[in-house]
């Protein structure tokens, strides 16, 4: 849709806005991880040639409401929990001045002793990241009785799992131009929700959210990390409000790993139980997540999501917690909690099918979630076709290693599944026929790579007859948007989209009534069709024809909110397969082959789905293989905040990824696709890397120096007379 | 974000520029591809008062061939070679295969059109690909200093540690020159890195010459381990010994080779990691280069 | 701030000749973005690493973030937007025909690192010669597949010459 603006560089995101008379913003950031400001000497700030306004947590109070899920975070804080803990900021007229200033405020603190690990926090005794503990309440969840349905177990697997703190790292750093005309404020801000980040502002500003107005239009990624109003926008605001100028804040590069909220770590403690025939009878997940000084308030919220949403398990139970340190923020990334608990079932299932001698295939073909999740009736279900297809598709049989380790390379395969929520919720669009006969989009969707905008236009032309070439989509500006949730949560295409579909629908007959009124002919035997009006398939008049009649433009809105019927859940279904070839020395792990099936309803624009799943297995080979934001255990900060230290995936890597869809036909259209690409993969690699092996990894990333250190070890077990 | 200033000089001459460094001694640097320099001024890890910008000077780009006393041919790459340059030449690809591919594998496209082997071989990084080529390869260096004072330093003695070198302040890097590697010589470059375009963990390059069946000449060096990249002359003499009557046993020796390295500390793997990383690099690389060579019969 | 601090720099930037005053620390990024009024080439790391920032100096791609305005000084510039004669060449519409761009912040390098590499002289136009040439420039989004798909398409059909 807009595809040839990025192509071409005259898209605009944030940071290429310019304004008159801009001032530029830079964060001054806590050097302690735990304690408190006594006193910040701003004078070498102000003194600083160009620098306009120094602001710092004494001068402003505000609370950032979606900075942190249990309790009140400030802006700026004098009660600093981590290194990188935002305390003020300066505007300058360059971006040099607004650095140099900075870097000339000189803060004193009260340092307190802290906490940069699950265990130190939890000791007896831990400094505290809060006063009121460091343990963000634990969920306990489950069905059944887990205690009998373990004693009717044959084989029994337990272990331990990690999952590394890995950082969205989308490639367009924050940034965020505020300014005020008297009392209303603009923003444009790099959000995935501008109606969630004009409210945010509101409330912490605590100013009508009619007076905000937000404008995106083009985002360069978000996964997760900037939805809802983020500090900067608050930033960029109250900085134009005091010098009555426009601010732009950027961040750098190293600012992101260290300010901008990555993906929380996890350690979890599994407990398997099956019957002698292989049957999955009971299930246990203890789990516990370094969820850095803050977590953020976006919900739906839970640390890890258990594998009882895609087996069918007698019984089921899980506990998890958050565990503060002072360690920089967490919050959502891409399936927030999906890879986390899925690299850790998918997993010690597979010890499980290797303990009883399945095939790893068979024995999920076996467990498989069918009809229900727990006790409610899934709306679909194409989990088992995503399995054959796939399998089918990666070649299955003849990829897996019967137990061939070659001197230098091994390969093998893997496969692993999983289920994400696939919910229904608010959407609102208009959908009008404008004079000139163009169809016009109006959704409050921000186009941040899903492509949304497209998907918008394809359900539009759709449901209107009118050929592609003639919609438009107008997007990201709240001024003129109906609402829509923004793009997080694989919601876009659910939601927006079926409202889409709805005012399109009714737009399609009002067009209908009005060339009835031209043609005489009942507006029941007439369609449309590619921008054409018809009759028995005969073409009688162009839209463009009825356009032309109008006195102004045609407009239907709808908003739509379906409901699940009570007892019924709805999940989006993945069957992953991959092939890897492992340096049996240097333990460097190649992925070969990708196969991803998926169930994700009707697919409406399969080319840009396809792009999701591309996008998906690669970020999951991120995590996989390279991706780990690494703290220091001497203050809590990042070590590897920049892109030569943080190593996200290149083309280099990128293997044969094949992606199939399963068109189930769910009653309520379209399911989730966007999250669920991500949420297998480190799962099944870590199982191909075992395929091929026989080195079971149960920490990523699977670094190549975990991997050597496992077949090493492998090998010094078969040697005669070691144990 | 570079903060602090200095002053920008372009000069279009040698004698310019060495007058230039000779004026402000310490307080200037060098300016060539900017692929280290920039990096670390916007790091503000270097501060000076002058970049003395060489990219100007047309006497120090240039690629090719001629003979040395003896009448061996010898190919002279000028300082501002550029990386993508040493790829694509025809001369370089023929003369001295092994630069050029190890100039191909360098950082990625960008970082190969812009930086150059003087500015590489200078900034002696211990794990620059280009640094521990040019110790295999015999690489002479050739610099020239205020005053018009010439001197040729072999690559062996050229570095001296982690980013130091034997150049003084007012010395510059004019040509690079390199035996040409002739026919029956077979190389290999083998290197392990954590992400690609990133430095080298450990980079090995071999250089085999094989006659009649045997082995003739072997040059051996890594790169990574230590605080300059090394030439193996041990394992590389243990190598020629064995080579008459029997086949050596490459893995043996190079095995050998690694576990008398004295590794030094890396945050990104562990000494006995990077150990193993050096043996199995070494013995594909000998092995590589041997083969490639004809192979030993 | 002291006058030597500053430089004329002359350079022709998408074939129109600028002159402008620089201060010597600034990057060529930053004074395209900022003095120029270019948004094509993005700033995703500053620090050489992500490739967001490609230009072609003089034919080759090279980082925009990790020079300095002053070098480029008589320097032929061409981003993003100079590509083709209405800005759009044949890479720009096989990037579009095969998908390879979602948020589409790093496509203006990746886009002039192909280009780059389609117009050196021996170029290996393979999917991996492409690797070899595009391994600077990363995607977030993961579009790799349907990039190399783009730039193998481009080439097959003449280089891609507009
Ligand atoms: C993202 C990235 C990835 C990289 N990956 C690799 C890699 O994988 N392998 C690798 O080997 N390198 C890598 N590099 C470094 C690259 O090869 C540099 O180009 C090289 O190290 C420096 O060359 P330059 O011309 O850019 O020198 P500059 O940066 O201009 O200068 C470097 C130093 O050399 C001095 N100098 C320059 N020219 C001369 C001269 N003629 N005489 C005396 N002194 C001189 C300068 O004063 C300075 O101190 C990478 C760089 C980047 C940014
Ligand atoms: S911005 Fe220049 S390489 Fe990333
Ligand atoms: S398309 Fe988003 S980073 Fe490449």
């Amino acid at each position: 849709m807009d595809a040839l603006e990025r192509a071409t560089g005259v898209a605009r995101y944030a940071a290429d806005w310019k304004k008159k008379d801009m001032l530029y913003a830079r964060i001054i950031t806590s050097t302690v991880p735990n304690g408190r400001v006594v006193e910040i000497d701003k004078s070498g700030a102000s003194g600083t040639e160009g620098v306009v306004d120094v602001v710092t947590c004494f001068d402003d109070r505000t609370i950032w409401h979606a900075g942190e899920r249990e309790h009140e975070r400030r802006l700026f804080t004098d009660r600093v929990r981590f290194v990188g803990d935002c305390i003020g900021a300066v505007a300058a007229r360059t971006r040099m001045a607004a650095q140099k200033g900075s870097e000339a405020v000189r803060a004193r603190y009260e340092e307190y002793q802290a906490t940069f690990t699950i265990e130190s926090s939890l000791r007896e005794g831990a400094p505290k990241v809060w006063d009121d503990g460091n343990v963000l309440k634990t969920r306990n969840y489950g069905y059944g009785d887990v205690e009998e349905a373990f004693g009717a177990c044959s084989v029994i697997v337990e272990g331990e799992y990690e999952t590394a703190r890995v950082h969205n790292s989308q490639l367009e750093p924050a940034a965020s131009l505020a300014w005020w005309e008297g009392d209303r404020l603009t923003v444009v801000a790099a959000t995935q929700s501008i109606f969630g980040c004009r409210n945010g502002i509101a409330r912490d500003l605590g100013i009508p959210a009619d007076n905000v107005r937000v404008i995106t239009k083009y985002k360069g990624g978000g996964f997760g990390n900037k939805a809802d109003s983020m500090n900067y926008d608050l930033i960029a605001a109250i900085l134009a409000r005091r010098t009555g100028r426009p601010v732009m804040v950027e961040y750098s590069r190293s600012d992101e790993f260290t300010s901008v909220h990555g993906r929380w770590s996890s350690r979890q403690k599994l407990r398997l139980g099956c019957d002698q025939s292989g049957n999955v009878l009971a299930l246990e997940v203890n789990a516990m997540c370094d969820i850095g000084a803050y977590t953020r308030r976006i919900k739906p919220f839970n640390f890890v999501d258990g594998a009882q949403s895609y087996y069918s398990c007698r019984a089921f139970r899980g506990e998890d917690a958050g565990v503060y340190t002072n360690t920089p923020a967490t919050g959502h990334m891409r399936a927030p909690s999906g890879p986390q608990s899925c690299f850790a079932s998918e997993t010690i299932m597979d010890e499980a099918a290797f303990r009883l001698g399945i095939d790893p295939l068979q024995f999920r073909l076996r467990n498989m979630v069918r009809v229900a999740h727990n006790s409610e009736t899934l709306t679909s279900n194409g989990l088992e076709e995503c399995l054959r297809a796939g399998a089918e598709a990666f070649g299955w049989k003849e990829r897996r290693n019967a137990g061939a380790v070659a001197a230098e390379t091994s390969t093998g395969a893997g496969v692993a599944i999983a289920a994400w929520h696939s919910r229904l919720g608010r959407g609102e669009a208009a959908v009008s026929l404008t004079r000139d006969g163009r169809i016009v989009v109006r959704t409050g969707v921000v186009d941040i790579g899903t492509g949304a905008k497209t998907t918008m236009a394809v359900i539009a032309s759709r449901n209107t007859g009118m050929p592609i070439e003639s919609v438009d989509v107008e997007w990201g500006d709240t001024e003129g948007s109906p609402y829509s949730v923004g793009e997080s949560g694989s919601r876009t295409t659910a939601f927006t989209g079926t409202a889409v579909k709805a005012a399109s629908t009714a737009l399609r007959g009002r067009i209908l009534e009005k060339a009835s009124g031209i043609s005489g002919i009942a507006p029941g035997s007439l369609e449309i069709r590619n921008g054409a009006v018809l009759n028995a398939g005969r073409k009688l008049l162009a839209v463009e024809d009825v356009a032309e009649t109008l006195e102004s433009e045609l407009v239907e809105k709808a908003a739509t909110e379906p409901a699940l019927p009570k007892g019924t859940e709805r999940l989006s279904f993945a069957a992953h397969f991959a092939e890897v070839e492992v340096d049996s020395e240097t333990g460097a792990v190649r992925v070969l082959k990708y196969v991803a099936a998926h169930d994700s309803g009707p697919i409406v624009n399969s080319l840009t789905a396809t792009s999701q799943v591309h996008g998906g297995v690669i970020m999951g080979m991120g995590m996989a293989l390279t991706e780990q934001l690494l703290i220091s255990d001497y203050d809590g900060s990042v070590l590897n905040g920049s892109f030569m230290l943080y190593r996200l995936p290149n083309i280099k890597q990128t293997p044969d990824i094949q992606a199939i869809f399963i068109n189930t036909d769910d009653p309520f259209g379209p399911k989730s696709l966007g999250e669920i690409t991500l949420v297998p993969v480190a799962a099944a690699i870590g199982n191909a890397i075992f395929n091929a092996t026989g080195v079971r990894l149960r920490r990523t990333p699977f670094t190549p120096e975990r991997v050597a250190a496992g077949i090493e070890g492998k090998r010094s077990e078969s040697l005669p007379g070691a144990r | 974000m570079i903060l602090s200033p200095f002053e920008y000089h372009a000069p279009t001459t040698i004698d310019e520029a060495l007058r230039l460094l000779s004026d402000y001694g310490d307080d200037s640097r060098i300016l060539a591809g900017g692929q280290s320099l920039i990096p670390l001024l916007k790091l503000n890890l270097v501060e000076v008062g002058h970049i003395v910008d060489i990219k100007h000077i047309p006497e120090l780009s240039s690629i090719g061939l001629e003979a040395d006393p003896e009448g061996r041919e010898m190919l002279r790459v000028g300082a501002l070679t550029r990386h993508s340059d040493l790829e694509r030449s025809e001369i370089v690809r023929k003369a001295v295969p092994l630069l050029a591919e190890t100039a191909a594998g360098i950082g990625h496209q960008m970082v190969r059109n812009r930086g150059t082997i003087g500015g590489s071989l200078a900034h002696s990084d211990p794990s620059a690909d280009l640094c521990t080529a040019s110790i295999a390869l015999d690489a002479a260096i050739n610099t020239v200093s205020a005053g018009g004072k010439k001197r040729t330093v072999k690559a062996g003695e050229f570095f001296e540690g982690p980013l130091s070198n034997c150049l003084s302040a007012d010395e510059l890097i004019e040509s690079v020159t390199f035996p040409s590697t002739g026919p029956g010589s077979g190389h290999s470059i083998k290197k392990f890195t954590l992400g690609t375009g990133d430095f080298p963990i450990v980079v090995v390059c071999a250089l085999a010459t094989v006659r009649d069946g045997r082995l003739a000449a072997i040059a051996i060096s890594i790169g990574g381990v230590g605080g300059t990249p090394l030439r193996l002359k041990d394992a590389e003499q243990a190598l020629l010994s064995a080579a008459s009557p029997e086949t050596p046993d490459i893995g043996t020796i190079t095995g050998k080779a690694a576990s008398s390295l004295v590794i030094e500390d890396d945050p990104r793997v562990s000494a006995p990691y990077k150990r193993k990383l050096a043996a199995t690099l070494l013995r594909r690389s000998v092995a590589e280069a041997i083969g490639k060579a004809g192979g030993i019969s | 701030m002291s006058g030597k601090w500053k430089r004329q720099v002359s350079f022709t930037v998408n074939g129109a000749s600028q002159s402008l005053e620089a201060d010597v620390r600034d990057t060529l990024l930053d004074t395209l973005r900022d003095r120029v009024g270019l948004t094509g080439p993005k700033k995703g790391c500053d620090e050489g690493v992500c490739g967001a920032c490609s230009i072609l100096l003089d034919g080759r791609a090279v980082c925009s973030c990790s020079m300095l305005a002053v070098e480029a000084h008589g320097s032929n510039v061409v981003t993003i937007e100079g590509l083709g004669k209405d800005g759009e060449d044949r890479l720009q519409l096989s990037f579009i025909a095969h998908d390879a761009m979602q948020c589409g912040f790093c496509t203006p390098g990746q886009i002039i690192a192909a280009r780059s590499f389609l117009d050196s002289p021996g170029a290996d136009l393979t999917a991996e010669g492409i690797k070899n040439a595009l391994s600077g420039n990363i995607c977030r989004c993961g579009c790799y597949a349907n990039i190399i798909e783009a730039v193998l398409a481009a080439a097959r059909s003449g280089g891609g010459e507009p």
